[in-house]
């Protein structure tokens, strides 16, 4: 077993793009962790996904050694991160293991908002952070900028700041010092009740839920009985061990080490991230502090676009359930769509991520509802019922109250776009906090905004009215009261329930002849009239009419077009077979993305 | 035998069955295809070349070696020809010397009188030596390539003809004695008026032909027309005038006591074009040249095959020079394709489909479907089932293809 002063644990916090993946494959190629033949690019982003990505979902974990100057052997446990807003609070339980952290910033770039979230939370956790500039290499570096930004906008001494090139290697050492010199070895008591942080798990076929944990207190060795102290559920240790990054079986983990347990867990719920787990002979007292739920912030409907292929996708959300366990699904019927699922996410990445594993892993054609939030309805009779679906939004007579979601709104942009952000904020019932300019041309700004209204498309539009360089960051701040209505989509009187729309009164006619505008362009001409309505309530606030098609006619159709004709039919009704049937009319899947360009 | 029974009206009985397509049962239409121009129209997308004349004498030799294929491999020398279509491209642009080639060629003992062989033609190239060649070979049928009697439009469309020369093209058809002869009139023309159509039907009917093909002006993206039509440059009629072409046509034809037998084209009794029901009817039919297309029913395809033949030059008279037949690559039909295209194709027909004639040849239950289907758009009125036939109603045939696409079973 190592001597804990030896150990050094520490994660590595960059914006996307940064370079955190291309330095931890530095670090795992200097402590000849992973031999140059093992090493692909970014190793520790396992699924493609992330890799084209270019992000990290799950977090890795490695364990590297390292001989430093001093002559002595340290255990380096790496504790990589999620890199989204997403997945914030993942973060924040990564960063509880570690006693450090490498702040890796883009010599050119410097710093962003997404970083600056997670440094903060660092801080917060009295984490002691290595500043390192990277990319020194490029043109356009300009080291004394970036250093300049760290002081002011993180507080940080950037007279430590690290100049290094990860991609060609160049000051790669000077950080593995630093991680030695600079970031205590962790406390912890072996002789004291078990006492270890859960900071991610995931399932695995053969051996059931993997779960990586920080040791803080005791030692957790296999055959011992553990309990899971938010669920009460108690197993015995079926293996220990580490990544290294290649599993490693060790008789036991104890204070301050990374690694992780298996106790033949089949469900991942079981183990949640946060949660502290414990010996059920001689338990901890307390849990460790911080466990949060992990709940979905963001909702929509998921739908087959082949009714037949309803139970394979019931595995594949299942199967997908398995490694994740902040994402939710449950049955839900839709009459226009027919059978799917309303599923939860924490967030528009976390929601993108899962459609596109459904339809690249599971080969899965989907139709997609309008993201919406979780709002909290007070009925007149005092009850308090949770929405998840616009068309679960009780009659207004007996609403007395909803409630949205509000976040906190973290946007850092150069100081010329100051004027666009602050017009798509108020477009977006966004109240602000703070604006707060840096001499470096940098401002942050703070908005508290309503989740409804960053759902849909408020990224895109940030980013496109700022030329891609605002970034942003948001986390939950309360549920507020707001006068909000269901908007619904009436198709020759018939009421679409996956376009109805929850939206503030005041952008309800507006938002509703956007959208019948926009539904109107996908839905073809049909034998007959169709009526496209907006209504709230029994009040129809907006029209669109398709008037019947009126010719239809092949002129030519002799020998030679016969086959043609007959293919583009096939095709033609291939197509048809896809659409979904309101009624008498034909709805293309793309009108039901028509909600998503709206706009705001 | 089965023959068609009728000119006018083949009973559709004679939609050849998997079971009976003993080869000594086959009456066939033949088509040739004669892609030579002087000069591309400019709605055209057919396969067609222009200024390649001094071809002409070989690909005439590669499509009676084709024939000659066809005859010994895959017919045993056994089919009899109901029909005969040299088509184009431009037929006319051959000279006297070179039709007989190909006739004579095609038919060493003659063209049986009984057999209905039409020639296309174009007023530029059609000359009254021509004609009398044509009646000398034992052709019975002319269709010219009329289109339109306005110079304006004739210039628009890129043809090479003038509405006199039009005119003084259906005199000498007249004159030369034919009974049977077809114009092509086109209509829903860069800016043409329903006034103006009116008066190009009104002028063609003066001619007295005993058929009539309308053409509603079809553009695809890649001819120069309808890349004019994609810039704005030319403006096709609005939707509204086309279909009031569409019924006044209908009404001026149904008075001069024509029967529009189907979509596109109209007959004086007994004077609908029996080649071109064979495509309306799932009949084999025979096409040779580049880019014609065939269809057969064998024991090894039971719901028939169709091949295509390269549609350029070279890679038709490479093909032709094997001299074997079998080089033609199949594509046979599935019971589906096969009953999709006996829809689309019987439904263009005024008469229709004999739904009995249907389910014996595809089978009750795969035709349960499209009856029933059938009904819900006959209760609005878009189609018919009297009379143990499947039509479309008048008021449904502007609007054939989706009605069609309604009526085919899903996959």
């Amino acid at each position: 077993m190592s001597v804990q002063k030896h150990i050094r644990n520490f994660s590595i916090i960059a914006h996307v793009d940064h370079g955190k993946s291309t330095l931890a494959d530095r670090l795992l190629e200097k402590t000849n962790t992973v031999s140059p033949r093992e090493m692909k690019e970014q190793f520790l982003d396992k699924m493609d996904l992330e890799r084209e990505r270019g992000i990290t979902i799950k977090a890795q974990t490695v364990r590297m050694a390292y001989r430093a100057r001093d002559g002595q052997e340290y255990l380096f446990h790496l504790i990589d991160t999620p890199g989204h807003v997403d997945f914030s609070y993942e973060v924040s339980r990564s960063l509880a293991a570690c006693e450090g952290a490498v702040l890796v910033v883009d010599a050119a770039q410097g710093v962003e908002a997404q970083t600056l979230a997670n440094v903060y939370t660092a801080v917060d956790q009295g984490l002691e952070i290595i500043p390192v500039i990277n990319k020194i290499d490029l043109p356009s570096a300009d080291p004394e900028k970036v250093k300049q930004e760290i002081y002011e906008i993180i507080g940080l001494d950037p007279s430590d700041a690290l100049l290094i090139s990860a991609k060609t290697g160049t000051g790669v050492e000077s950080v593995l010092e630093a991680i030695v010199t600079k970031i205590p070895p962790p406390s912890g008591d072996p002789t004291h009740p078990l006492k270890a942080l859960i900071f991610d798990s995931w399932y695995d076929s053969y051996q059931g839920v993997v779960v990586l944990v920080r040791i803080f207190d005791g030692r957790v060795y296999k055959g011992m009985n553990i309990r899971f102290m938010s669920t009460g559920k108690t197993y015995e240790v079926t293996s220990v061990g580490t990544f290294a990054p290649h599993q490693v079986f060790l008789d036991a983990l104890g204070p301050g080490e990374v690694g992780f347990l298996t106790a033949s867990i089949k469900e991942i719920s079981h183990s949640k991230i946060g949660d502290t787990i414990t010996s059920v002979k001689n338990p901890a007292d307390n849990p460790l502090p911080g466990f949060k739920e992990a709940k979905p912030m963001v909702f929509s409907g998921l739908y087959p676009v082949d009714a037949g292929k309803y139970d394979d996708l019931k595995d594949a959300l299942e199967k997908l359930q398995l490694n994740d366990a902040s994402f939710r699904f449950e049955p839900e019927t839709s009459l226009a769509l027919g059978f799917g699922f309303r599923c939860g996410f924490l967030g528009m990445l976390h929601m993108e991520i899962v459609q596109e594993r459904l339809e690249r892993e599971f080969e899965l054609e989907l139709i997609t509802t309008a993201p919406t939030v979780r709002y909290e309805v007070i009925k007149t009779d005092g009850e308090k019922v949770v929405v998840e679906n616009p068309i679960q939004l009780p009659s207004p007579q007996k609403i007395q109250a909803i409630l949205e979601p509000v976040m906190l709104g973290t946007i850092h942009i150069p100081s010329d776009y100051v004027g666009t952000v602050l017009k798509l904020c108020e477009e977006r019932r966004g109240v602000q906090k703070e604006i707060k300019f840096f001499s470096s041309n940098r401002v942050v700004v703070t908005y508290e905004l309503p989740l409804n209204e960053i759902v849909i498309d408020f990224y895109d539009r940030l980013k496109s009215s700022t030329r891609g360089y605002a970034s942003f960051d948001y986390e939950f701040l309360a549920f507020k009261p707001a006068n909000l209505v269901r908007l619904d989509v009436l198709i020759n009187g018939e009421v679409v329930d996956a376009l109805s729309l929850i939206v503030h009164r005041d952008k309800a006619y507006a938002k509703g002849r956007d959208l019948i505008k926009r539904i109107k362009q996908f839905i073809p001409r049909q034998l007959f009239e169709v009526a496209i309505q907006a209504a709230i309530g029994s009040k129809v606030i907006a029209r669109e009419t398709i008037k019947p098609l009126r010719k239809n006619v092949t002129a030519k159709c002799y020998g030679g077009d016969i086959t043609r004709k007959r293919k583009l039919l096939e095709k033609q009704k291939e197509g048809k077979k896809r659409m979904k049937r309101v009624g008498r009319v034909d709805i293309p899947q793309d009108a039901f993305l028509a909600i998503l360009s709206v706009e705001g | 035998m089965r023959r068609f029974s009728s000119v006018t009206c083949p009973c559709n009985d004679s939609m050849p069955r998997p079971t009976e397509s003993k080869r000594d049962q086959t009456a066939l239409a033949l088509y040739v295809h004669i892609p030579f121009c002087v000069k591309k129209c400019a709605y055209c997308d057919f396969t067609s070349y222009a200024g390649k004349e001094s071809e002409i004498p070989d690909y005439i030799t590669h499509v009676l070696d084709e024939w000659a294929a066809i005859r010994r491999e895959l017919l045993k020398n056994q089919a009899s020809i109901s029909t005969l279509y040299l088509g184009g491209g431009t037929p006319s642009l051959l000279t006297e010397n070179q039709m007989t080639r190909l006739v004579r060629g095609l038919f060493p003992e003659g063209i049986d009188p009984s057999m209905e062989a039409t020639v296309e033609a174009n007023p530029e190239s059609l000359t009254p030596s021509k004609l009398a060649c044509y009646q000398e070979l034992g052709i019975n049928r002319v269709s010219v390539g009329i289109q339109s009697f306005s110079d304006a439009h004739l210039r628009l469309l890129g043809r090479l003809h003038s509405a006199r020369r039009a005119r003084e093209c259906l005199d000498m058809i007249r004159r030369a004695g034919w009974r049977n002869f077809s114009m092509d009139l086109m209509y829903g023309l860069p800016g043409q008026s329903h006034e103006d159509f009116l008066r190009d039907l009104d002028e063609a009917l003066g001619f007295e032909p005993p058929h009539l093909s309308t053409y509603c002006l079809t553009l695809s993206g890649g001819v120069p027309l309808g890349q004019a039509a994609a810039r704005g440059a030319i403006h096709l009629p609005p939707e509204a005038e086309i279909l009031k072409m569409m019924a006044s046509l209908d009404k001026t034809m149904a008075s001069h006591g024509y029967e529009h037998y189907e979509v596109s084209n109209f007959a004086r009794p007994g004077h609908a074009c029996r080649h071109n029901l064979a495509y309306w009817t799932l009949s084999p039919y025979i096409g040779l040249g580049a880019g014609a297309v065939s269809f057969f029913i064998e024991e090894v395809a039971p719901w028939g095959s169709h091949w295509e033949n390269p549609g350029s030059l070279s890679g038709y008279a490479k093909r032709a020079r094997n001299h074997s037949w079998a080089f033609h690559e199949r594509s046979p039909l599935s019971h589906r394709e096969a009953l999709i295209e006996a829809l689309l194709t019987g439904l263009r027909l005024k008469r229709g489909l004999s739904i009995r004639a249907l389910a014996e040849r595809f089978g009750e239950e795969a035709i349960g479907p499209v009856l029933q289907k059938a009904a819900l758009l006959a209760a609005e009125g878009w189609c018919e089932m009297d009379g143990g036939s499947l039509r479309i109603t008048p008021g449904g045939s502007c609007l054939l293809d989706t009605l069609v696409l309604e009526l085919i079973p899903e996959s």
